[in-house]
């Protein structure tokens, strides 16, 4: 028997569920999920039918008729009937009534006595709070069907009070995530408070909670009804709560034991009939709980990945370009690439990106959020979420195309030839692995060596890339080291199968501002070193204008201006450049002038056929609603005409590195 | 050492749990409507040999006293005597459990092994037509009453094909075979539902696990799509089904009481029901104890198995 009743399992992400707190829209998303409506609908339809089971039923579920006991189905009797011959369907029929009689009756005494209990025993806090909890965990140690037969026995038979019992120990759930409620209220609260003043701060507490903690209530308790149900059975087959006057689906079963050979139609219908109710409480509860967007099982990133192998990673075959100068092992060659998803004619997120980058060089990609600059580099390695395809371009690393390029072949070229580091250094390991695990992982991808000589190796490359007491530290978990040192075991792992090229995604974006030169400098001392071709996807100008040889100044999928970065810089060409660089706090080196872009970036269904910049630009023109091509690096009609202004002298980037 | 720590910790924090098992255990059974003063000298006795009686068997105490006396002795394994048998109820509740253990274990097993297998498979091709077809068998399963199914196993696989004994069980320190074929069918009707569970928790927290970023970050260092999904996502998403056992431990220790009487079957479930229906308060009492204290080493041993499992919870 399941109990999603309890917290942890199916039970609902109380923070996920406060967003959708507002009523109405709840109500009205639950009414556009079809799972929850037709589940919903047919509970209302057996509510209809056990109010008029009078009507309904074609015998009084309690007349016994001897003469035609334990019959199969017939035309007089669609079920048959039982030992002492009461028609089966008569009794099902009346056997709704006690089962929705039964779960309503513990649901509704488990919410009032379980939220109460929650909202007082969470206010109070302290010892209370302590002795609650306890209570609450005894309750769950000891199974609900037991608890059930002894409140049984406490409160007096029958049925009604048989539910009373199995309504209190499911109050015990409900308690939890009352409490749970309380004290996250409380925590923002006493913050609030001090602003508030003498204002009513139970009111405040009160009024807050039920509304966060409804949604969660209502899935629950639709939960808890199929589970209560469950529990009547038990109850029934086992002989407590049981009445004469009353018809459940349990007690059905009980009598049918004894005559399972005989007529075995006694024991299949009423256990399909509390398997079906069941299901529908569960239905209707996790109808409930995908549309206030709890539901976390609609993802398919993984889909791609770990089923079909072999498939090609674009929708078009790879497009012949004439092989260049270009095979030295450390070139990465992108010209012309676009990336769409949704299809062929879906919506394009990269459009027609080309660059070079050599070996000892680096590339930087700069721009906004949402420009593309992190679509390219998942392209570059074919790790583009399902439903987003290369539609068009070329990617050559040493010569070698990796556009439509089997699973196979990308999977050699990951790491081995390209390798790649990420923003977050944290969640880009494995909490439950060690670092030396995951290093050894990460060279055992490409060299066929023994465990002893991976964990060498990773130990060789923990010192490569600084961190200290590298042996000691390959039996660490992830959270046992700071940002700066988890990315450097990033770049470690990046390393592990000695790649030409490396792409590196932010990789100081999210370190403390004093770390983020050192990892800098460490992948610039490790480009010279081994000879890497490095992209590095940014939006520190500062950064660009220390490391990187070129930069592609990337808009709304674009590249709109390409070239060295001294010149780029010092005499910028695209508005959209010197807007970037006006923005920059240590780049422009006038801090007090410091501006912020207007507007921001079009999603990538609003980029227009022109120039894309058009709409934030400050020196747009009619001429700018035609589309416009990169030309000596620049993508921008008026870029002759106009005389931007870029940075005065090129050291003053460094005073954001240091 | 760290782990030492976390099972002192863990050990300390289910003492004041089992105290309240036990209060709740005593006031509950003491509540209970049944006289078994009544039970055991029938309606027609005088008031004098029920008076005498009450006395006997320590009913004119105060029921703190009693709670302390039962209390006491319980730490020191005495559970008293039953009493309409007069046998010991430790001794009879070691028996009665081993049997109820024995078939919640292997229905355990069985949970784990193929829900997590199914969800496995589900999360790993998620709105497929494999996976619409698990999620569909999972859903239905998660309804079934175990003991309608304990029903329908044993009248096809006992009665009709006559696989599996009907009816019946054969202790493991006898017979293993015979112990085996016993514990089968009730075994695999406790499994069908907390399965159930099992499979829609993994395949959830599996499908949000392979959309971390170290899954795209392994893809990127060319690390094999098996060995990722096998040895990192599966582990990483085993972490949060651990507390989903320990929960569906206790609920199948419940369902168990009601499929051994479908299997006809002397466990626990049988002496706890009799001890209800009697007033036996000291073996329901005993018994009831036992239950919840077996429930509190589950979740001992589930807490050290997170913990080894997941490091960022050992103590430093």
């Amino acid at each position: 028997m399941s109990n999603p009743v309890r917290p942890t399992t199916q039970a609902v992400d109380i923070s996920a569920t406060r967003a959708s707190a507002a009523p109405r829209r709840t109500v009205h998303r639950i009414l556009s999920s079809r799972k929850a409506v037709i589940s919903g609908a047919i509970i209302l339809g057996l509510i209809v039918i056990a109010i008029a089971a009078p009507l309904i039923a074609p015998y009084d579920p309690l007349a016994p008729d001897p003469s035609n006991a334990l019959s199969g189905p017939t035309a007089a009797h669609w079920l048959g009937t039982d030992d002492i011959g009461r028609d089966t369907l008569s009794r099902l029929i009346y056997g709704i009534r006690t089962s929705l009689i039964a779960s309503f009756e513990a649901v509704i005494i488990a919410v009032v006595l379980g939220v109460g209990l929650g909202l007082l025993i969470g206010y109070a806090s302290g010892l209370a709070d302590r002795i609650g909890m306890r209570v609450a965990d005894a309750f769950q140690a000891l199974p609900p069907i037991l608890l059930a037969l002894v409140l049984a026995s406490v409160i007096g038979t029958g049925l009604v009070n048989a539910m009373v019992g199995v309504g209190i120990i499911f109050a015990v759930s409900f308690f939890r995530i009352t409490r749970g409620e309380v004290l996250v209220q409380r925590e923002l609260l006493y913050v609030k408070a001090a602003r508030v003043g003498g204002f009513r701060l139970r009111a405040i507490l009160f009024r807050e909670i039920l509304p966060n903690i409804a949604p969660t209530l209502v899935v629950q308790g639709a939960i808890a009804l199929g589970m209560a149900l469950l529990v009547e059975a038990m109850l029934g087959f086992l002989g407590v709560g049981q009445e004469t006057t009353q018809v459940s689906w349990g007690t059905m079963l009980n009598a049918a034991q004894q005559y399972q050979l005989l007529q075995p139609v006694m024991t299949i219908a009423p256990g399909l009939a509390i398997t079906a109710v069941v299901l529908l409480f569960n239905l209707l509860g996790d109808g409930i709980n995908e549309s206030i967007g709890n539901d976390r099982n609609r993802s398919g990133r993984a889909k791609a990945w770990f089923v079909r192998s072999g498939a090609p990673s674009t929708s078009r075959p790879p497009a012949v370009v004439e092989t260049t100068a270009a095979s030295d092992p450390a070139t990465l060659a992108v010209s012309n690439l676009s990336v769409v998803t949704g299809g062929e004619g879906g919506t394009e997120l990269v459009s027609a990106v080309s660059f070079e980058v050599r070996r000892g060089e680096t590339v930087a990609l700069v721009g906004e959020s949402g420009c593309g600059k992190s679509m390219t580099a998942k392209a570059l390695m074919g790790l583009l979420p399902p439903g987003v395809a290369v539609s068009e371009g070329s990617v050559r690393v040493g010569g070698v195309e990796l556009v439509g390029a089997d699973s196979r072949t990308l999977r050699d070229v990951r790491g081995n030839r390209i390798g790649m580091i990420f923003q977050d250094s944290i969640s880009s390991l494995s909490p439950v692995h060690t670092i030396g695990r995951q290093l050894s992982d990460a060279v055992r991808a490409h060299k066929r060596v023994s465990r002893k000589e991976a964990r060498r190796s990773a130990a060789e490359l923990l010192t490569l890339v600084g961190v200290p007491n590298a042996e000691a530290r390959l039996s660490d978990y992830p959270h046992q080291f700071s940002g700066g040192m988890a990315q450097r075991v990033g770049i470690a792992a990046a390393l592990a199968g000695d790649p030409d090229v490396l792409i590196a995604d932010e990789p100081t974006t999210a370190l403390d501002v004093t770390i983020q030169a050192r990892v800098l400098d460490l992948l610039m001392e490790l480009r010279d070193r081994l000879g890497l071709a490095v992209v590095l996807i940014t939006h520190d100008l500062g950064v660009v204008a220390d490391s990187a040889d070129r930069v592609a100044v990337m808009y709304a999928g674009q590249v709109v201006e390409y070239g060295e970065v001294g010149s780029v810089f010092a005499r910028p060409q695209h508005p959209y450049t010197q807007a970037l660089l006006d923005a920059s706090p240590g780049v422009g080196s006038r801090v007090e002038e410091m501006a912020t872009i207007p507007g921001s970036v079009p999603p990538p269904w609003e980029w227009s056929s022109g120039c894309r910049f058009a709409d934030r630009c400050a020196f747009a023109s009619r001429a700018c609603s035609t589309a416009v091509p990169l030309v000596n690096g620049v993508r921008c009609v008026r870029a002759d005409e106009l005389q931007l202004r870029g940075l005065r002298r090129e050291g003053a980037s460094s005073d954001s590195t240091t | 050492m760290p782990l030492v720590k976390l099972a002192r910790d863990r050990l300390l924090a289910s003492i004041p749990t089992l105290i309240a098992v036990s209060l709740i255990v005593f006031f509950l059974a003491r509540a209970t409507s049944i006289d078994p003063v009544v039970q055991i000298l029938g309606q027609t006795a005088s008031s004098a040999d029920r008076a005498q009686l009450a006395q006997q068997l320590g009913l004119n105490d105060s029921l703190i006293a009693q709670y302390w006396r039962w209390l006491t002795d319980a730490v020191r394994g005495d559970l008293g005597e039953s009493f309409f048998t007069h046998l010991s109820v430790s001794t009879t509740i070691m028996e009665r459990l081993s049997v109820t253990l024995s078939i919640v274990a292997v229905a355990t097993l069985l949970a784990v092994v193929v829900g997590v297998g199914l969800g496995i498979v589900g999360a790993t091709r998620p709105g497929s037509f494999v996976d619409n077809v698990l999620s569909t068998g999972i859903i239905s399963g998660l309804a079934l009453p175990s003991f309608w199914l304990a029903m329908l196993l044993a009248l096809f696989f006992g009665v009709q094909l006559g696989w599996f004994p009907a009816v019946g069980f054969v202790p493991i320190g006898e017979d293993f075979v015979g112990w085996l074929r016993t514990v089968t069918l009730p075994a695999v009707a406790l499994a069908v539902p907390a399965g159930a569970v099992f499979a829609r928790q993994m395949r959830s927290s599996l499908i949000e696990t392979l959309d971390k970023d170290y899954v795209v970050t392994l893809l990127a260092r060319g690390v094999n799509p098996r060995r990722i999904l096998f040895s990192y996502a599966v582990k990483n998403a085993l972490v949060p089904l651990l507390s989903v056992v320990s929960i569906q431990v206790a609920i199948m220790i419940g369902a168990s009481f009601v499929v051994e009487t479908v299997f006809g079957i002397q466990g626990l479930g049988t002496y706890l029901i009799d001890a209800i229906v009697k007033g036996d308060y000291p073996a329901l009492e005993g018994a009831a104890l036992a239950v919840g204290l077996v429930v509190i080493i589950v979740n001992f041993v589930v807490d050290i198995a997170y913990g080894v499992a997941n490091p960022k919870v050992r103590p430093q």
